[in-house]
């Protein structure tokens, strides 16, 4: 309780500051869109000359600032588009709305430096990265498919789980750690074809931003990590098109006005005809299955006013395999309508309506012998209300609410038609509404000082109908009780506060740090490290407390030549109470009683995270090192003594570069460098039933070989030339370009020819893997 | 099923493109940790294959080598009113067998005790019990079925499921031989699906088209095995196939039902026989 009277006071008094702000200053606001497709540009910096005092435009390119009455001169910036600088006198409260242009590729090096902000030193927020689609493009990838969930696993703090899938752990947190959000809509499985590919089509996608751990208190309900991914809005100038041709894949994305400056849309679809190559195969069951994904981004939006902005966006995807009479198809829906207003100069607000939607199904069809379908789906509701309120020239607040309604239908299987030899087995649907409040502030305090303080109230109900069972010390059901529809049976409050401090030491440095609390009250029922479709989320109940994690952070951020090159440096440590694993041999598919199957403990992690960047210019890219340690301590898992988790992987080294050899030519290079994977291996046998069974190490006490990786990419384009309309560029890649085999799994076998022999045997997934693409747009 | 589909999605994912996967063996050093005694217990009621009481050590995994067997233990099996002296094989040592038929019986407790002439990690006393769980008295008939799609032979079941949770384990004879002669090869069931009804050709078993003959003697042998044993042998099964990152879980051990840190299982469970002709 103390701790909430603390909380109390503390936002009193940042409220006294705001109120008591001085009176006769005007306001300056508008947006900030890119000159070129009218796309609007979030984290584009304001700055006032003189004053040296400035602002940032948010998620929708609205800025606003006070100012008292005279003239200025303001300077516009954004990464990679040349400064707008507007000599104004400010006499009234004034609406002013930029584009800013994409600076000329025939400025030298030394004069595009000029051109870039401090955003890295400045921003209120550290463990943060964003990075653009054009970033992400320039990176060589996996059989030549641009994906963006594989660029984040590039950062300092993230590692993939398994290679070449999605999943990715985020400061040792496990994947459903990771709140992956498009166009605010949560994308509960982020995978294609087994993880291999991501579902974000790189096309549609405008800008990703990940938060690591130090969420920003509108969003909430994970411990890891935020993934902000914005689909881009449609070019409201000009109707453009672009699309390309790769060996697994083909893209086109269509954009342009539905009415000049005011509407636009944008569409972008993908096909994999990866399963094609199967024909090739010898074995018949292979040859005569199908396996392919296709996806589609749309996205509407309409400025009605100056006050008024409406974005209508959706996302649908569908993976389908079909192996003899066997099909199973998964997918993800995910749909957002956005409505921007303008309350008044200093108070932006966004409202935000989402349905999203993951399912599977696998079964054999009617009118089969043995015909069965087996169906599960998670279904979100979500309203979410944001406001901004621009206070003053120090002050931001921001507030708002948020409820989303889960409706959890972990699946039945049942068998069909007249001749079915097995009848139904379902495992109830349940409900559950995750709601939160949020009020924060960032506060300006003299010249080198910003705070940033904010609380987020997090509130959790299980909604009947619901049948609770309770368990003994083994996971066994011993009881249930019945809850009637409509009825709140358990509730969960979770006071989460997130402060942050920057100290700018001069110009070009600063000092951060930053304490933030999330829980974590939906989880995923996952003891693989792969991206297996066949996963189910549970929520938090009376028998599954909500995970806690606590995560503090310090870093060090400096520029060197204006900006050219950011260096950041960061140590953090997190502490999860409540940690989820599983049982061994848990049955986490159609089992009633999967909560029988956790053990509960705790976790912590802890780690260095260093990286270097070079944003601009021929030569471009990033140099990051992560040292970093992740262990758990569970009831019921080795000998309840503390272990590394399967996402513990010390060291972990990205080289991430991109030259420009003239407008024509570049290159890309990647190399990585993980520690090797903890695993647990048998340390002795026994043989029971004519075979020989495998006696195991304590949890994770030994590791697979190191991982590392070069990944190479060329790419041509042809000519610019003036009034030249369709354009053509060529990619080639390569992955694994020095053959590394690295190992996937390791497996201990017994010999056909004579069971008492035993041996491991290693299987490598990719080889060296060579691949070309052909893009174009128009 | 399950574990079919999941598999059927690993060979897919790994030739998706990813034709360079490739494995090899590869040498790795283990630490030997321990030994412990290894039990393979059975008494069984209609069932002439599985009354005896196995006894070895484990040994380092790559020992390659068969198990060491443990001689000159005092073997016991108790069912609250008898004791049975099983006596080790002269033939087969670390083998201890009932002096005659062992009379097994549905619902009754069997206590097994151990005591070891020598100690193996200072344990010398071991023991585990298990109750014989009931078995279906309507289990009608079979068929066997060749399935040209899938190239398979399918065996189809035809009888009824008592109401409650009843766990299957399946057996086959052809022509008179054991062909499920490993654990491995051994198909288990719970009746989740099949709760309370009468089964109406669920296929419980199946065969690669080389294993079974038309005109071959098929016999099917269905034991009523406790959940203790349902897990053991699941588990099992899992710890010996291949794992894959994609669907497997963490590598855990086997359970048991022995005391004293010994792995293995002392199993009790009633048996009957159904047969047909392959046609």
């Amino acid at each position: 309780m103390p701790k909430r009277i603390l909380f109390f006071i503390f936002f009193l008094f940042a409220f006294q500051a705001v109120v008591f702000a001085q009176k006769g200053r005007l306001t300056l606001s508008g947006f900030i869109s890119d000159k070129h497709d009218g796309e609007r540009l979030p984290g584009a910096t304001i700055l006032v000359k003189g004053l040296n005092k400035g602002t940032a435009s948010n998620n929708y390119g609205f800025y606003s600032i006070s100012l008292p009455p005279g003239n200025y001169r303001l300077v516009y910036s954004f990464v990679g588009y040349a400064n707008v600088v507007i000599e104004l006198g400010l006499l009234k409260d004034t609406t002013l709305n930029i584009e800013l242009g994409a600076a000329s590729k025939r400025l030298k090096e030394v004069e595009i430096t000029e051109n870039v902000s401090q955003e890295n030193v400045n921003s209120n927020q550290m463990s943060v990265n964003t990075i653009t689609a054009k970033t992400i493009q320039s990176i060589p990838m996996f059989m030549g498919e641009v994906d963006l969930v594989k660029a984040l696993q590039l950062l300092p703090g993230v590692k993939f789980v398994a290679e070449g899938t999605s999943g990715f752990s985020v400061r040792g947190g496990s994947p459903d750690q990771n709140l992956v959000l498009l166009d605010e809509a949560t994308v509960y499985n982020a995978g294609h074809l087994m993880g291999f590919f991501s579902v974000f089509n790189n096309d549609a996608v405008k800008s990703v931003k990940l938060y690591k751990g130090d969420l920003p208190a509108r969003y909430g309900g994970r411990l890891s990590s935020l993934v902000d991914v914005r689909m881009k809005e449609g070019n409201n100038k000009k109707f453009h098109g672009n699309g390309g041709i790769g060996l697994v894949a083909s893209r086109l994305t269509l954009e342009g006005p539905l009415a000049k400056n005011k509407a636009s849309f944008m569409v972008s679809g993908r096909r994999t005809y990866a399963d094609l190559f199967l024909r090739l195969s010898k074995d018949e069951i292979l040859n005569k299955s199908a396996l392919y994904f296709y996806d589609m981004n749309t996205k509407v939006n309409w400025s009605i006013n100056q006050k008024n902005h409406l974005f209508l966006s959706g996302y649908f995807g569908k993976d389908v395999f079909k192996g003899g009479q066997f099909k199973m198809d998964w997918g993800n829906a995910t749909g957002t309508l956005r409505w921007n207003h303008i309350f008044h100069e200093k108070l932006f607000s966004n409202f935000t309506f989402v349905v999203n939607r993951f399912n599977y199904s696998l079964g054999i069809p009617e009118g089969n012998i043995q015909a069965f379908l087996w169906e599960s789906n998670l279904t979100d509701y979500t309203f979410k209300g944001d406001f901004s309120w621009y206070a003053n020239t120090n002050n931001t607040v921001r507030f708002g609410v948020s409820s989303v309604y889960h409706d959890f239908f972990p699946g039945t299987i049942q068998g069909l038609g007249d001749s079915a030899s097995f009848g139904a087995y379902s495992i109830p649907s349940n409900y559950a509404i995750e709601s939160g409040v949020y009020l924060s502030n960032t506060q300006k305090i003299g010249a080198l000082f910003t705070l940033k303080y904010g609380l987020r109230l997090s509130v959790f109900n299980n909604m009947g109908p619901g049948t609770v069972f309770s368990y003994d010390d083994a996971g066994e059901a011993v009881d249930s009780t019945q809850y009637a529809p409509g009825k709140i049976y358990n509730t969960y409050v979770g006071l989460e506060p997130r402060l942050g401090v920057v100290l700018k030491l001069n110009e070009v440095s600063s000092l951060k740090a930053s304490y933030s609390r999330n829980n974590q009250y939906i989880q995923q029922a996952e003891n693989s490290t792969g991206g297996s479709p066949l996963s189910i989320w549970f929520p938090a109940s009376p028998n599954v407390k909500p995970q806690v994690g606590d995560q503090l952070a310090l870093g060090y951020f400096r520029n060197f030549k204006q900006g050219l090159y950011e260096t950041s440096s960061e140590l953090y440590y997190k502490k999860v109470k409540n940690a989820i694993d599983f049982r061994d041999h848990a049955d986490l598919l159609l089992n009633k009683f999967i909560e029988g199957e956790l053990l509960v403990g705790k976790g912590w992690s802890y780690g260095v995270e260093l990286m270097a960047k070079k944003t601009s210019g021929k030569l471009s890219g990033w140099v990051s090192y992560t040292w970093s340690r992740t262990l758990q301590q569970i009831d019921g898992i080795s000998n309840n003594d503390p272990y590394p988790a399967s996402y513990d992987r010390p060291h972990d080294f990205s080289i991430v570069l991109n030259y420009n050899l003239g407008e024509q030519v570049s290159f890309g290079l990647t190399w990585v460098y993980l520690t090797g994977q903890p695993i647990t291996f048998p340390v002795g046998r026994y043989e029971y039933g004519n075979v020989v069974v495998p006696v195991y190490s304590e949890r994770n006490s030994y590791r697979l070989p190191d991982y590392h990786r070069l990944d190479l990419s060329f790419t041509w384009r042809d000519k610019e030339k003036p009034g030249k309309k369709w354009h053509n560029s060529i990619n080639v890649s390569v992955y694994n370009a020095y053959g590394r085999k690295n190992p996937w799994v390791i497996n201990f076998q017994s010999d056909p020819n004579d069971p008492n022999v035993t041996y491991a045997e290693v299987t490598y997934l990719f080889g060296i893997i060579p691949s070309i693409t052909y893009n174009f747009r128009f | 099923m399950k574990r079919k589909t999941t598999h059927l999605l690993f060979v897919l994912a790994i030739s998706l493109g990813l034709l360079s996967a490739c494995t090899e063996r590869i040498d790795i050093d283990l630490q030997e940790e321990f030994t412990k005694l290894a039990v393979e217990g059975y008494v069984s009621r209609g069932n002439q294959e599985f009354a005896y009481v196995k006894l070895t050590k484990t040994s380092g995994y790559f020992s390659n080598e068969a198990a060491p067997p443990v001689s000159g233990a005092t073997v016991a099996v108790t069912d609250g009113n008898d004791v049975f002296l099983f006596n080790e094989d002269v033939g087969e040592p670390g083998y201890y067998r009932p002096p005659g038929n062992f009379p097994g019986d549905a619902d009754k407790t069997y206590q097994l005790k151990i005591n070891l002439a020598r100690d193996i990690s200072g344990e010398s006393y071991f023991e585990a019990s298990e109750t014989m769980p009931p078995l279906s008295d309507q289990i009608d008939s079979i068929r066997v079925v060749y399935r040209s799609d899938f190239e398979f032979w399918a065996v189809e079941f035809y009888g009824y499921d008592p109401p409650g949770p009843n766990y299957y384990m399946f057996h086959a004879l052809r022509n008179g031989l054991l062909i499920t002669d490993s654990i491995s090869k051994v198909n288990i069931t719970d009746d989740k699906l099949v709760d309370d009804i009468y089964i109406y050709g669920a296929y419980v078993m199946v065969f690669d088209r080389t294993q079974l003959n038309p005109g071959d003697r098929f016999t099917l042998i269905t034991s009523s095995i406790t959940k203790g044993y349902f897990d053991f042998i699941t588990e099992l099964q899992t710890e010996i196939h291949p794992k894959n990152p994609l669907f497997s879980g963490p590598p855990a051990n086997v359970s048991s039902n022995l005391s004293s840190g010994a792995v293995g299982y002392f199993a009790a469970f009633p048996s009957v026989y159904t047969e047909t002709v392959v046609r």
